[in-house]
């Protein structure tokens, strides 16, 4: 079964490889890469919200407009280079075809060729460090008219307006969501096309079946923002004024286009991560994942209905008030699926023989910590509220809330699961444990007085409040200083995480096959899997969740084991 | 003519069947196209039609016909799997009625008065 | 051959080349349609975009809707003759929809030269000086519009330009029929596109 591919160049093997576990780790690398540089701007920008007058150890000074174009940047790239990447493209080129037990994607060479394009987007993004006019300032969300830059409007030179953040931001956004779209189409057709013998459907890990979720959604609700950053680009390159009001155009089409896909994505981000979590929290707990079915029944209702709540980002972008309603009535409507589906991880845990390992401890850190988010959404899908703190620290507080345990401890809960499985050796426990311990605690401490802050008014996009005397008390400034120190933190303590990456690549023990005991078809195989994954592929019989069953020795049954 | 790809168990995947010739059948080509190139001429009777809510429904209506011609005949819809229909029609129409109607109220309802430039 | 089948094929029979074609049609037809839903939504805003649209030549628009019509039909004589594995009668009709393409841009060229040299450009100067920035809006639409359908065609020539070179070396006949769902796309576009840009004043 294994194609002898031992004869190929480096080239071919690792840098323009077209095997999907190669493709993973390529999209690994290059998400935790981008994951640095967003964190550094994540300090830059924090230090210099706490102390506006200082100048920022390892960086210099910073202004209002540098500040703007670093959260922007810190935005964009955590949600399309480090999340994305992260969680839909390495977690599901790593884990689809050894979970459904088959040798690689349908489409090899186009799987690489998704990888490319997103290197490709990353390098255009950052290239707009290096322009003149400096990285795009407007905010990550790209809104006209200050995206649609009205200068070049008037007489637009082609050259000068492509060297622009703005124009090469968009680009990077439009080739990072083709480089998706061609990953996701993979994604799909490998499984519904390649599954194993036996491996029905509903056989299927939770995590494979999310995966794909977060592929259909992400492929419906993509189209109107290439649409619109392709006008975008126009208006910004070619002087069309498809976002001008003065011709006819309106900015508040683009906010549409943005968010109609804007707000799906965030369930493309969250949904692997939960399959992440079903995973674990079944392993460790020994247990059946609690309501199977209902997980892909709710989690198919939360797929419809997220494509029919995006305004709730508008109410104050002077949109209809009766479909301000519609749209709060929409998006509260659409934590009943997704709190259905935290309540089934938790009664999983309940009367599970429960093994406080590593993965564990992240994945039970993402409920905890996304529980508050996912709260706090409430208030924010409500119109009334979200006019009051629009734009505030609160809503900042609010995704920081979901988005970093569904990038961070979604991912970190899958890097310390499947790290064994996948290069074969162990980390250092004590180590992975003290890195989750300071990023829980710091986490909250950075993301928790923010809420505070934004009640009381502190607005996302300002950096210095010295002009500002009721957010210029004594709390107001040690909030803010103490969320600083906490991020602060919370950033450095991430190098734990690289030693121990670092060290037991070179010098970590030699992992089982099956250091958990799982049941997936994955944990079947060699550590790390051979080229083409299974010496002899899977015959499934069961479901992935038979643990503790009682009439065998051991309290777990492989899906592929002939009783 | 269709062959299943599959094993005497029912299992798929081992049974590596000549998948992409003869999957599906074929229609009358010819007529199809005659079908199409007839809908085309009575779309460009438009200016017959004595309201334009009737020249709407006119264009609109053997657009549709076309585009369905198309989709079943030439694309071979007709002969696929219920999931192919629902990704590629129902999730599409879905979607784009879900952002027309979402955006409705934000622009033909809405007057834009021009700024000075 | 000639039995009409009943029994829908499962899930798992789709040729994974149908399949992701499939996909990507899926997803290119959400593209289009967010622009055709905007130009929709605008279209009823401003009834005066009827005026503009005056200006477009339903003759050249019918033509090109014929030409793209019987490439398509081209494309799936070419698919049918490929199950024969009968290259020859592949590369006659592939070709022919090339030609048929090629008829469609240079119509496509003609059309836009007219209209720029009646001043309708991307971003129309002319209207906007005189105040009718509305107006101009339309021309916007109408290229943004056109404009990327051709991208689609100049695509879809190049994927029927390249299939067909393998097939003329006797390889890869199942990929005709994929090609050929593209350009099929590329048909199902321009059917909407013609009635809303060319046939509504």
């Amino acid at each position: 079964m294994n194609i002898a591919h031992h004869e190929m160049s480096f080239w071919r093997r690792y840098i323009f490889s077209t095997d999907h576990k190669v493709i993973g780790f390529q999209y690994l690398i290059t998400g935790l890469i981008m994951a640095a540089i967003g964190g550094y701007l994540a300090y830059v920008f924090r230090y210099n919200l706490a102390f506006p007058a200082e100048s920022i150890p390892l960086f210099g000074s910073l202004g209002p407009k540098e500040y703007n174009a670093f959260i922007t940047s810190h935005g964009a790239i955590m949600i399309f280079w480090v999340a994305m990447p992260l969680l839909l493209a390495a977690l599901g080129n790593l884990l689809i075809p050894t979970m459904i037990g088959t040798d690689d994607m349908a489409f090899p060479t186009l799987n690489m060729l998704s990888y490319w394009f997103f290197f490709l987007s990353a390098i255009v993004l950052l290239l707009s460090f290096f322009v003149p006019s400096g990285p795009f300032d407007g905010g990550w969300t790209l809104y006209p008219p200050l995206s649609a830059d009205a200068y070049i409007n008037t007489e637009p030179d082609i050259w000068k307006s492509f060297m622009t953040g703005g124009t090469l931001i968009i680009l990077a956004l439009a080739l990072e969501f083709v480089s998706m779209l061609m990953g996701g189409i993979n994604f799909l057709v490998t499984t519904i096309n390649k599954r194993a013998k036996g491996m029905t459907l509903l056989k299927m890990p939770i995590v494979v079946w999310f995966i794909n979720f977060a592929v259909i959604d992400f492929m419906f609700s993509v189209g109107p923002i290439i649409a619109g950053a392709f006008m975008l680009l126009l208006d910004r390159v070619a002087g069309t004024g498809f976002f001008d009001a003065y011709r006819g155009g309106d900015p508040v089409l683009f906010q549409h286009m943005f968010w109609f896909f804007g707000h799906p994505e965030v369930y493309v981000l969250l949904f692997p991560s939960l399959g992440v979590i079903a995973e674990v929290i079944s392993t460790f707990s020994r247990k059946a994942l609690f309501g199977y079915k209902f997980i892909i029944k709710a989690s198919l209702i939360a797929i419809v209905l997220s494509v029919v709540v995006w305004a709730h980002h508008q109410f104050i972008a002077g949109i209809d008030p009766r479909m301000a309603t519609f749209f709060s009535i929409g998006t509260i409507l659409i934590s009943i699926p997704f709190a259905g589906i935290m309540l089934s991880y938790i009664a999983t845990l309940w009367g599970g023989n429960i093994q406080l390992k590593v993965p564990m401890m992240w994945a039970l850190g993402f409920i905890a910590i996304f529980l508050v988010g996912g709260l706090t959404g409430l208030y924010l899908g409500s119109d009334t509220f979200d006019i009051y703190v629009h734009d505030t620290s609160f809503v900042v507080a609010h995704f920081h809330y979901t988005l970093f345990p569904i990038t961070f401890f979604g991912f970190f809960a899958a890097f310390y699961y499947w790290f064994p499985k996948f290069t074969g050796r162990m980390y250092n426990t004590v180590l992975a444990k003290i890195h989750f311990w300071f990023t829980f605690i710091f986490f909250q401490g950075f993301a928790f007085p923010i809420f505070f802050l934004g009640l009381d008014g502190q607005h996302r996009r300002i950096n210095d409040y010295s002009a500002f005397d009721s957010l210029m008390s004594s709390w107001h400034i040690s909030f803010r200083q103490f969320a600083t120190i906490s991020a602060i933190i919370l950033i450095l303590s991430q190098f734990i995480f690289l030693f121990n990456l670092l060290k037991s690549l070179r010098s970590g023990k030699k992992s089982e096959e099956n250091p958990w005991k799982a049941n997936t078809l994955e944990w079947q195989t060699t550590s790390p899997p051979p080229h083409g994954n299974f010496v002899k592929y899977p015959q499934v019989y069961r479901d992935p969740y038979d643990y503790g069953n009682p009439d065998m020795k051991e309290d777990y049954l492989p899906q592929n084991k002939v009783i | 003519m269709y062959k299943k790809n599959t094993d005497e168990n029912g299992l798929g995947h081992e049974v590596p069947v000549p998948k992409e010739m003869d999957y599906h059948g074929h229609p009358n080509y010819n007529m199809i196209y005659l079908t199409l190139i007839v809908l085309l001429g009575i779309s460009l009777l438009g200016d017959l039609m004595p309201a334009k809510s009737l020249l709407i429904a006119l264009v609109f209506g053997t657009a549709i016909i076309k585009a369905a011609l198309v989709i079943r005949n030439f694309m071979h819809l007709k002969y696929e799997n219920l999931f192919l229909w629902i990704i590629s029609i129902g999730a599409v129409l879905f979607i784009l009625l879900a952002f027309f109607w979402g955006m409705y109220p934000d622009f033909p309802l809405v007057k834009l008065e021009l700024a000075p430039k | 051959m000639n039995r009409t089948i009943t029994v829908r094929p499962g899930l798992r029979d789709i040729p994974q080349g149908r399949l992701g074609m499939w996909l990507l049609i899926a997803g290119e037809l959400v593209i289009f349609g967010a622009a055709v839903v905007s130009y929709l939504l605008m279209r009823i805003r401003y009834p005066e975009w009827g005026e503009q649209a005056q200006y477009t030549s339903t003759a050249l628009g019918a033509l090109n809707t014929f030409v793209l019509l019987t490439s398509s039909f081209f494309v799936v004589k070419a698919h049918k003759a490929s199950l024969a594995k009968d290259s020859k009668n592949v590369v006659r009709f592939l070709s022919l929809t090339l030609l048929c393409g090629l008829i469609f841009l240079i119509v496509k060229g003609i059309e836009y030269s007219t209209e720029i040299s009646h001043g309708f450009t991307l971003r129309s100067p002319g209207l906007v000086d005189s105040g009718q920035g509305v107006a101009s809006l339309f021309w916007m639409y109408y290229y943004l519009m056109t404009g990327l359908h051709g991208l689609h065609v100049l695509a879809g020539m190049i994927a029927i330009f390249v299939v067909m070179l393998q097939v003329r070396k006797g390889k890869y006949f199942h990929r005709v029929e994929l090609a050929g769902m593209y350009w099929h796309m590329v048909d199902l576009i321009w059917i909407f596109l013609f009635p809303l840009l060319y046939i509504l004043k």
